[in-house]
């Protein structure tokens, strides 16, 4: 089974509680389709942990529940057009993508939180070394120009590939290599935080 | 050194790629060769390793409280349920959801822009109808209420019919083009220097309306942004109104 994050689906914990996961899923995502609420509730508290942080990490904590809400309401839009061609998760995983790419696209957000985020982020890289600043991982990557965060997002962490990124984003492939090193260079002074 | 420096960022630019297994055989035999001479760049390359490896460790975030509530409370408003009580994408729920609570956090520009033309259309219509009264602010508050109801063209009636979310904005763009027909080509025309004013006030109504059209393009089912561009063009033919109501009352 290849998720979107292909590079450790077939083995490990995730894939096993992929495994265990799916024939009941199946089954829920066959009663959301024909408008079983409680169903599609099973479906929510088995994904949301992943939409959720995957809306933190591409939108922000602040703007993450909200975001994790409208991938689920449309997602319940959207269920008849599940074909089961791929992994349920991976269908949904896709559609929260297209959806965060929209709403930071579409609401220009990605510019102002460049404006805003550049100078935190550069003032807590030149004041470490005198002052030796705890900035979280996870935190830091919050932090991450736009573009730059999304990407290494959607690679290092989701594990999509280039040239599906760049279908998402709007981007060339190059741009999203050239983001993805920028997104790197930036976190590897966060690392031991 | 300067050299050795440009060749060394030369380097440290592939080496994601690098990691990602993106370069040819070439490239990566000579990145092999700089990495066993440059150790700043060794250096880099595990931390690097480490960012990659940090990342994919990454795990899964629950929401600080439950979010379901709030999506059952939006699906439910469809009774029908989901689209695929006929497996078909184009069968897919056409109806509007009320606007996510909070929303407005997520648009801050678009909020911006709903501020920005309310107070842009109450200064300018301020400033508007004090001009036209002599300097007289006593008659500021109470003209647009002057002319008899029965002998305003029909389309300022039609924005006091007009009901918050109870119309489309293509309503609302056939009401607005009638009223700027009724307002600028009129047989009365009003003085230049208000006809300015207004013509201001509108470029900043109209700057919301394109970037809600353009956020639309984006996202067309998205109820929030319609409903933004319904009420900005509500705004539109709301201060419209008034105008035409200046200008028979003149």
């Amino acid at each position: 089974m290849i998720e979107p994050n292909g590079k450790s689906r077939e083995h490990g914990p995730d894939a096993r509680a992929e495994r265990q996961l799916s024939a009941g899923v199946a089954a829920d995502v066959r009663a959301a389709t024909f408008g079983d609420q409680e169903a599609f509730e099973r479906i929510y508290r088995a994904h949301v942990s992943r939409v959720h942080a995957l809306a933190c990490r591409m939108a922000g904590s602040e703007r993450a529940d909200e975001l994790t809400q409208d991938v689920f309401v449309r997602a319940w839009e959207k269920l008849g057009t599940f074909r089961g061609e791929s992994a349920f998760s991976s269908w949904l995983y896709r559609l929260a993508v297209n959806l965060l790419c929209s709403r930071l696209r579409a609401l220009k957000l990605q510019r102002e939180r460049e404006m805003a985020n550049e100078i935190p982020l550069a003032v807590a890289r030149a004041r470490r070394d005198s002052i030796e600043i705890r900035l979280d991982f996870e935190v830091a990557l919050e932090r991450l120009p736009d573009g730059a965060r999304e990407v290494f997002v959607l690679h290092d962490v989701e594990g999509y590939k280039h040239r599906e990124i760049a279908e998402m984003m709007e981007i060339t492939a190059g741009t999203s290599k050239s983001q993805l090193h920028r997104a790197r260079m930036i976190l590897r002074r966060h690392l031991d935080r | 050194m300067k050299d050795r420096e440009q060749r060394k960022d030369r380097f440290r630019d592939r080496l994601s790629e690098y990691i990602d297994g993106n370069l040819g055989v070439e490239e990566e035999v000579l990145i092999e060769r700089h990495l066993e001479r440059c150790e700043d760049s060794a250096r880099t390359l595990a931390e690097l390793e480490a960012v990659v490896d940090r990342a994919a460790s990454l795990g899964p975030r629950e929401p600080a409280e439950d979010l379901w509530p709030g999506i059952a409370e939006r699906i439910g408003a469809r009774a029908a349920g989901p689209a695929g009580a006929a497996p078909d994408p184009s069968d897919a729920p056409t109806r509007r959801r009320t606007p996510a609570r909070g929303i407005t956090r997520f648009a801050p520009q678009l909020a911006a822009g709903i501020a920005l033309v309310w107070l842009s259309g109450a200064l300018v219509w301020t400033a508007v109808v004090r001009d036209d009264a002599g300097g007289n602010p006593g008659s500021a508050g109470a003209s647009p209420g002057l002319g008899a109801p029965s002998l305003l063209p029909p389309a300022v009636r039609s924005v006091s019919t007009l009901e918050d979310g109870g119309s489309s904005a293509e309503e609302y763009a056939r009401l607005i083009s009638e009223l700027e027909r009724v307002l600028f080509d009129s047989e009365r025309p009003l003085p230049p220097e208000t006809v300015a004013r207004i013509r201001r006030a509108l470029v900043t109504i109209d700057r919301a309306i394109e970037d809600a059209r353009a956020a639309l393009l984006e996202l067309p089912d998205d109820p929030y942004i319609q409903q933004h561009m319904e009420n900005t063009m509500r705004r539109k033919s709301e201060f419209l109104a008034q105008a035409v109501q200046l200008a028979a009352t003149d």
